[in-house]
């Protein structure tokens, strides 16, 4: 029986007024996480990328980042399109299958200065698809922020909780970032799909992020994959109760029973759950099971293990690179806690239609 | 059996712009071509290939390539291909040529135009870079390469 | 954690690719399920895991199109990858099912690829955003000329002729005749393929596969619950992939004749294969062969003839449906069509001829064991997968 170890880490974030390609993004970050790990490019035999064709205005997106994954003349050719949680699942199992060896697992998003700001609403009509969801979306200037707002009205009223304290719940994550909001300043934002205002929304970055997986590290190894968990719901929302993130729950069920975990408010030390617009954190936060339902922004704003470090709100959303990003700098900050559980989850799809979740152990 | 036609089409378009980077090594390529007229590649410490198009990391040894060479203008046809239509998909008389150039003094060339100079446009034929006058920092400020 | 473990193919699923198909992708995707399903004798349920692969999200016009399948697909509330690498996703998200089974993570894993092209107005614009923006794109590129310098690169290295690239032609569209989920099975000349008009030099429009719709499906499961519903297993004897620098016109092989990535992707599904000589030891090969000339560079790139052999091997009938060592026997892409993804027709192609299923287009040798490649990106990626029963 064999396990899987996260051998090195790497991430990156284009220095102030530095104005860099993704290809260069992404190789500094595969490049520290080759270092961390203490190998060399000619030890890799397999990869997974994970990028968005649309959000990046590159089509086959994954052709030009293969040189910097250290891909060149490898066996390197999969490309998941998703977040990056997934990829640590595939890339898992690519490990652990023959001929398995030393995996890559990175992405890399620069649509924060890339994408020109006034198509983003493009981009996010394309997330719909064309016959039933995006002409009722056309003349909205934030079609993904209705659609959670959708997900957050139904979630509010089917619990009875007031938009005040997802107000607060954006505002105390916000706080140490780029953009840090207060929840008034969030209440008095113009609505971008009510009850969601433009302050419930995580500012747009750009970041990439490696991690090395494999199933031995003579070097030594940051983490231990405990379980991986993934699951996808119909992307059409007459056919999905979206007051839950009932991908997140299944995946989560699948992770934490291979990871042996049988309560996660005791037993995680850490969480990296994606808040891109608050009301995804909450959601998550239940189907984790780290809170009854409709108590996840109380759990949220009392504890102190969900995104310490504010997640997304906080750092930037790189959409198709953040979860990775995340877990990365959470296994970085975990370093002095070996035998503590990290886990992280990551959602796409239109609505969160689809999401993924890994446990790590850290090692000693 | 399906139906071959679809019953019923809805009708969209998508319009998404972007200004991608042409990241550290591009802009200094750009810049150099757009100022100098020059052409440059980096050279990898390790295995010493000089890379065009630039990189700020050699591919195979997977390091940092931070020193930049000077290249020719002049190089040879690796491959090329003719076309008979243009850009908006129009049927032309006369084809035009693109191409692969291995450039002198580097291990790598451009993918660029090939116009006929003095002799036919063959695999393994020399040619040399045709400058705009004006130039923009653009990888068409090189016009084409003509064969000599 | 998990136990390594053998991996076998339960099923494929099938559907006639058609230049346009009234389906949807999910529809498309339905039906191929199914299909593998009731061939399996399996339901739903049995299947643990989901992967899916489309090459291009443009040309669905729709971000993460596979979201929209998840229904169809029978994957609802289930794990679900999405998996996309250009043309090489025809392989490489099979090559992706087999990783998952063989880790022992998951047992019966549900593959799927599809495209629908046809909702596009225009491919050719699809592609242009695959050009780089800096490099390749303002000097001026389309598919044709894409061929045009690679083609040209072949013939020029190995002496390869334009009529030999007929060849191909005519026997692939001629043995789609026999392929009843083909859109173009047709009886041609070498004549005909080669007065038909360019696209580029030397690559003519006789010598490309079609723009499609299809789907295809594979169910990818474990060794032991194979022999419980099949009592001649067919198992994935080694996946292989290979890819080499975006950069193409300044990477170390900046020969396109020869894919040196196609070779490296051949060489380590036959490392786990134990096949040693492939010309003798694959049966039936159904490369990736959007057009001639790369069906040709497939057939070299895998062993099936010596390198610069793949002209004169098709000239002597060796890769025709009675030769030797049949190629594309289906009709390949050329013959079938080419809905991007569901190149992955080439390795449904594969099982069916071990299993002798293969209808008419089942070839006259035994065969045990067959090969299907994949290939796309700036000329990048290359997916292998060899089957066989042991």
């Amino acid at each position: 029986m064999s396990t899987v170890k996260v051998a090195g880490i790497g991430w990156a974030q284009p220095g102030d007024g530095e104005r860099l390609s993704h290809a260069e993004l992404l190789y500094r970050a595969t490049r520290q996480a080759l270092a961390d790990a203490g190998l060399k490019r000619d030890a890799i035999t397999s990869a997974v990328t994970t990028s968005y064709d649309y959000v990046e205005g590159r089509n086959l997106s994954n052709q030009f980042t293969l040189d910097s994954i250290g891909g060149t003349m490898k066996s390197c050719d999969l490309r998941l399109s998703d977040d990056g949680i997934h990829s640590i699942a595939a890339g898992s199992m690519e490990a652990l299958s023959e001929p398995g060896g030393v995996v890559v697992v990175g992405a890399v998003q620069m649509a924060g200065t890339e994408l020109i700001e006034a198509t983003n609403r493009s981009v996010e009509e394309v997330l719909f698809e064309p016959l039933y969801q995006r002409p009722v979306l056309a003349g909205a200037a934030h079609p993904e922020a209705l659609v959670f707002g959708l997900a957050a009205r139904s979630y509010l009223a089917r619990h009875g909780v007031e938009e005040a304290q997802l107000a607060e719940l954006v505002a105390a994550r916000s706080a140490g970032g780029s953009d840090a909001r207060t929840a008034e300043e969030i209440l008095d934002s113009p609505a971008i799909g009510g009850p969601l205002r433009e302050g419930h929304r995580a500012p747009r970055t750009d970041a990439a992020a490696t991690l090395i997986l494999t199933t031995e590290a003579p070097n030594g190894a940051r983490a231990t994959i405990r379980g991986t968990g993934w699951a996808a719901e119909d992307g059409q929302f007459a056919n999905r109760d979206l007051s839950e993130q009932r991908p997140t729950a299944l995946a989560a069920k699948r992770a934490f029973a291979a990871a042996g975990v049988a309560d996660p408010v005791a037993e995680l030390a850490r969480v990296e759950a994606y808040n891109a617009y608050g009301i995804d954190e909450a959601m998550s936060a239940e189907a984790l099971g780290l809170a009854d339902p409709g108590k996840g922004i109380e759990a949220l704003l009392d504890g102190a293990k969900v995104n310490p470090t504010g997640g997304l709100q906080a750092s930037g959303w790189a959409r198709g690179a953040a979860s990775l990003v995340q877990a990365v700098k959470a296994m970085e900050e975990m370093k002095d806690q070996p035998g503590a559980l990290l886990a992280s989850q990551g959602w796409s799809g239109p609505g969160a239609s689809s999401s993924a979740v890994a446990v790590f152990e850290i090692d000693g | 059996m399906s139906n071959t036609e679809p019953g019923v089409t809805i009708d969209g378009r998508v319009d998404v712009e972007y200004h991608w980077s042409a990241g550290i090594a591009g802009s200094k390529f750009f810049t150099e071509l757009r100022e100098n007229g020059k052409i440059m590649g980096t050279k990898c410490p390790e295995c010493k290939r000089v890379l065009v198009p630039p990189r700020i990391f050699c591919e195979e040894c997977f390091v940092d390539t931070d020193e930049w060479v000077e290249v020719s203008t002049s190089g040879e046809i690796l491959t090329f291909a003719e076309s008979y239509f243009g850009l908006q998909g129009q049927r032309l008389e006369e084809p035009w040529y693109i191409g692969i150039i291995k450039l002198d003094g580097a291990d790598g060339g451009l993918f660029h135009r090939i116009v006929k100079g003095e002799s036919e446009i063959a695999i393994g034929g020399r040619v040399e870079a045709v400058l705009e006058d004006e130039r923009k920092g653009h990888i068409m400020d090189i016009v084409n390469f003509r064969t000599v | 954690m998990s136990k390594k473990q053998r991996v076998g193919v339960a099923s494929v699923g099938m559907m006639p690719f058609n230049r346009v198909l009234e389906d949807t992708a999910e529809e498309m995707a339905y039906k191929v399920a199914k299909d593998a399903l009731d061939k399996a004798g399996l339901r739903r349920d049995d299947i643990d895991a989901w992967v899916v692969g489309s090459a291009v999200d443009a040309f669905a016009g729709v971000n993460e199109s596979d979201k929209f399948l998840v229904a169809g697909a029978g994957g609802a509330g289930k794990p679900w990858f999405r998996n996309a690498t250009s043309g090489s996703t025809a392989v490489s998200t099979p090559d992706l099912a087999y990783s998952m089974v063989a880790s022992g993570q998951v047992d019966v894993v549900m593959c799927i690829c599809y495209e629908k092209m046809s909702d596009n107005e225009n491919s050719q614009k699809v592609f242009n955003y695959v050009y780089d923006p800096a490099w390749v794109r303002p000097v001026g590129l389309n598919v044709p000329l894409q061929c045009g310098i690679e083609a040209r690169a072949f013939l020029h290295r190995y002496g390869i002729e334009e009529e030999e690239m007929a060849m191909l032609s005519v026997q692939s569209l001629g043995n789609a005749l026999g392929n009843p989920y083909a859109q173009r099975g047709k009886e041609i000349t070498v004549e005909d393929v080669l007065e038909s008009p360019y696209i580029s030099w030397p690559v003519k429009v006789l010598d490309t596969s079609p723009v499609s719709d299809g789907a295809r499906a594979a169910i990818f499961i474990s060794e032991d619950k194979l022999k419980e519903i099949d009592d001649d297993p067919v198992y994935v004897k080694g996946i292989g992939r290979g890819a080499d620098s975006y950069w193409f016109m300044g990477r170390r092989n900046n020969d396109l004749g020869r894919l040196d990535y196609a070779y490296l992707g051949a060489d380590q599904a036959y490392e786990m294969a134990g096949i040693k000589n492939p010309a003798t030891e694959i049966h039936v090969a159904e490369v990736y062969d959007p057009f001639t000339y790369k069906a040709m560079q497939h057939m070299e790139a895998a062993g099936l003839c010596p390198e610069g052999g793949a002209g004169k091997f098709i000239r002597e009938g060796h890769a025709a449906r009675d030769g030797k060592l049949p190629v594309t026997p289906s009709g390949g892409l050329l013959g079938e069509g080419n809905p991007i993804g569901a190149g992955m027709s080439r390795m449904t192609w594969t099982w069916l001829q071990v299993k002798g299923q293969a209808g008419d287009c089942q070839v006259d040798r035994d065969v045990d064991t067959a090969i299907s490649t994949g290939w796309g990106g700036m000329y990048q990626y290359n997916a292998t997968m060899v089957i066989g029963r042991d």
